[in-house]
C-alpha cells in the first residue's frame, strides 16, 4: 500500500529517475545508491531467469516471483513490466491482485499481440484497442489500493495519430500513465503530452529509436518516470562477457595467468549492499 | 521403461482405466491402488492450488509444478491437462518441452477460447480450427521423445459436424488421440471414432454430458484412455465439506463434541500411500536410533 503512495508523491514533485533492475542484488544496489524508485523490465527477467528471448515465454508466476523477491528486499517503490497482463482480462486481474499483495507500486501493461516485438526492434503488431481497454478496466477494478499505478504501454506501430487515439482511450478506461514506445520525435512527445491527459513514462535507451531527453526536457514533456530500463542490465552482462572472453583465452594460452580485479573485496562490498550488518548482528546475538 | 513408452504399450493392449488426480498425494493413491496410469485435471489443480475456478487463471508454471510433483513420486504414466497450452504457439512449445523434461507421458491440449467454459457447463467458444492445428504442429515440432503423447481435446460447442471436422483435421495435424467432450449419445462418439484413424480419450463424469459406459463399450468405440477425470476431486472435497459441516455445528453449541473415527489409524494407512516404510528406513540410515 505504501509503495504506490510513495511513488505518487515522488512523481508529484517531478520526474523520477528510475534504473532497471532484474534481481535482488541489482535492486538493492540501486537503492543503496539513492535511487528513489526501481523498474523491472520483462526482457531482462526473460533472458536471465528463463534463458529465453523476450517473446512472451515468461509466465505470470515467474515474473511475479522475481518481483516479490525484489519487493521484499528494498524499501523504494518497484514498477513491474507485466507484458500483456499474461493473458485475458481475468489473468490481468489476478496479476494486479498479486502485485498489490507483494508490494509492487506500479505495473506496465502493453497492447501488443504475440509474438511480441518491441517497437524499438520492429516487426510487432498491436491488438485491437478495445481488447486493451477491457484489460485496463479489469485492472482498475482489481485495484484495492487506489494509489496503485497502472501504466498503459503502446508501441508506435500504427503511427502517431493512432498512438494518441489509443492513449486517450486508455486514459478514459482508467490508466494512470501512458508509456509510448518506438520511433517518436520530440514533436511527437510534445503532441502526446498535450493531447493525452496522462503523465508519461519514457525509457531513454541506448540504440533506441526515440531521442534521449534530459531530466529538464522530460519535465517539460510531462514525463514523470524516466526509466533507464535495459542499460543497467546490459552493462552488467557486457562486463560478464568481457570477463568470460578473457577467461576463455586460457584454453589456448595455458601458460597465462588471468589478471583478477575483483574477487573477495568485491563480494564483501556486495554483502554490505545485502545488509550484511543486520546479518552480523543476528550472528553475534544467537551464535 | 520410460513412462511415455509405458503408456504407448498400455494403449496398444487396450482401454486404459485412468483416475484423476490433482496433487502428488492423490496421484500416489491412484498408483498404490494398482491403476496403470493417472490423469491430472486442470480443474482440480486450479481449485486446490489456487482456490479459483477453472477459468485459465492457472499459469503454465503452476500447472506444471503440480505435474512435476506428481511425476517425481509415481512410476505410472501421467496424463496432464495443459489447458490451451498456456498461450500462443511459443508458450505451447515451452509447455511441451517442460512436460517432457518433467517426465509427463501425455498432455491434453484444448481448442477453447478464453474465458473457457467446459461444454458440461456450456457457454464456451472455440478458437479457429486453424489456430489449434498450428498449436498441434508446434507441439509436435518440439516432441523429442517420439513416444510422448499429444491429445487434442475439442468441446462440442458448435455441433457434431464441426466436432467431426475438427477431429479429422487435428488427427491429420498429428495429434495422437482425440478427446471429444460433450457428446451426449454413444452413436455420436461412434461417429467421431469412425471418422478418424486415431483412438479417442473419453471422460466419465457424474452428471456430465458424455454417457456413462462400461470399459468394454468404450473399447468398442476405440477409446484408449478412459478417464474418470473429476470424480476423485469431488469425492475428496465433498468428504471434507461434510466434515466441516459437522464441525460447524459446534459453533452454536459449546457443550457438543464430535464423534471422530479412527483418525490416527487412517493417517497411518494414508502414510502407506506415501511409502512411509521406505522413508523410515531411509531415516534410520542417516539418523540412527539413540
Amino acid at each position: 500500500m505504501k509503495a504506490a503512495k510513495t511513488l505518487r508523491s515522488l512523481m508529484q514533485k517531478g520526474v523520477v529517475l528510475v534504473p532497471g533492475v532484474w534481481n535482488c542484488l541489482s535492486a538493492q544496489m540501486a537503492e543503496t545508491m539513492g535511487f528513489e524508485a526501481l523498474y523491472m523490465p520483462g526482457s531482462t527477467i526473460s533472458v536471465t531467469y528463463v534463458g529465453k528471448p523476450d517473446y512472451a515465454y515468461i509466465t505470470q508466476t515467474e515474473m511475479l516471483e522475481m518481483a516479490e523477491r525484489v519487493a521484499r528486499v528494498v524499501n523504494v517503490p518497484l514498477c513491474v513490466d507485466i507484458d500483456d497482463g499474461f493473458g485475458n482480462p481475468l489473468n490481468v486481474q489476478r496479476t494486479i491482485e498479486i502485485c498489490q499483495k507483494i508490494g509492487v507500486a506500479a505495473v506496465q501493461i502493453e497492447d501488443m499481440v504475440p509474438p511480441k516485438r518491441c517497437a524499438n526492434v520492429g516487426g510487432g503488431h498491436l491488438g485491437p484497442a478495445e481488447a486493451m481497454v477491457a484489460k485496463i478496466r479489469s485492472a482498475k477494478d482489481a485495484k484495492e489500493d487506489q494509489d496503485f499505478i497502472v501504466i498503459a504501454r503502446t508501441d508506435n506501430y500504427e503511427g502517431i495519430d493512432e498512438l494518441i487515439r489509443r492513449g486517450r482511450l486508455y486514459a478514459e478506461a482508467g490508466a494512470d500513465m501512458l508509456y509510448p514506445v518506438g520511433a517518436l520525435t520530440r514533436e511527437d512527445f510534445k503532441r502526446i503530452s498535450t493531447e493525452v491527459p496522462l503523465p508519461l513514462m519514457d525509457t531513454p535507451l541506448g540504440g533506441g529509436k526515440s531521442p534521449v531527453f534530459s531530466l529538464t526536457e522530460s519535465q517539460e514533456l510531462n514525463i514523470r518516470l524516466s526509466v533507464y530500463s535495459l542499460d543497467p542490465f546490459a552493462t552488467a552482462y557486457r562486463g560478464l562477457m568481457s570477463f568470460l572472453e578473457e577467461l576463455n583465452k586460457l584454453h589456448t594460452h595455458r601458460e597465462n595467468i588471468m589478471p583478477l580485479e575483483y574477487g573477495i573485496p568485491a563480494m564483501e562490498d556486495f554483502y554490505k549492499i545485502c545488509n550484511l550488518d543486520k546479518t552480523e548482528q543476528s550472528v553475534a546475538k544467537y551464535f | 521403461m520410460k513412462t511415455t513408452s509405458q503408456l504407448r504399450a498400455l494403449i496398444k493392449k487396450g482401454t486404459v482405466l485412468v483416475p484423476g488426480s490433482w496433487d502428488a498425494m492423490s496421484a500416489r493413491m491412484v498408483e498404490k491402488m494398482g491403476f496403470d496410469a493417472v490423469y491430472m485435471t486442470g480443474w482440480g489443480a486450479s481449485l486446490s492450488t489456487l482456490g479459483r475456478a477453472d477459468l485459465t487463471y492457472i499459469t503454465q508454471t503452476e500447472m506444471l509444478q503440480v505435474a512435476h510433483h506428481i511425476t517425481t513420486v509415481v512410476n505410472i504414466p501421467l496424463i496432464a491437462d495443459i489447458d490451451d497450452g498456456f498461450g500462443h504457439i511459443l508458450n505451447v512449445q515451452r509447455t511441451i518441452e517442460l512436460s517432457q523434461k518433467y517426465g509427463i507421458a501425455a498432455v491434453q491440449i484444448e481448442d477453447m477460447a478464453a474465458p473457457k467454459r467446459c461444454v458440461n457447463v456450456g457457454g464456451g467458444r472455440l478458437i479457429p480450427a486453424e489456430d489449434m492445428v498450428k498449436k498441434i504442429k508446434a507441439a509436435l515440432a518440439v516432441r523429442y521423445d517420439p513416444d510422448f503423447i499429444i491429445i487434442a481435446r475439442t468441446d462440442n460447442h458448435e455441433g457434431i459436424d464441426e466436432l467431426e471436422k475438427r477431429a479429422r483435421i487435428y488427427a491429420e495435424a498429428g495429434a495422437d488421440l482425440i478427446y471429444p467432450l460433450g457428446l451426449t449419445a454413444k452413436s455420436d462418439i461412434e461417429r467421431i471414432s469412425k471418422a478418424i484413424s486415431i483412438p479417442l480419450m473419453i471422460e466419465q463424469i457424474g452428471a456430465g454430458k458424455t454417457p456413462l459406459m462400461t470399459r468394454a463399450e468404450a473399447e468398442e468405440l476405440n477409446v484408449k484412455i478412459f478417464a474418470y477425470t473429476l470424480e476423485s476431486v469431488v469425492c475428496a472435497y465433498e468428504a471434507n465439506r461434510q466434515f466441516l459441516e459437522r464441525l460447524a455445528s459446534l459453533q452454536d453449541d459449546k457443550n457438543k463434541k464430535l464423534e471422530l473415527g479412527p483418525t490416527f489409524k487412517q493417517l497411518v494407512q494414508l502414510e502407506h500411500f506415501v511409502d512411509i516404510e521406505k522413508e523410515e528406513e531411509n531415516q534410520l540410515k542417516f539418523f540412527p536410533r539413540c
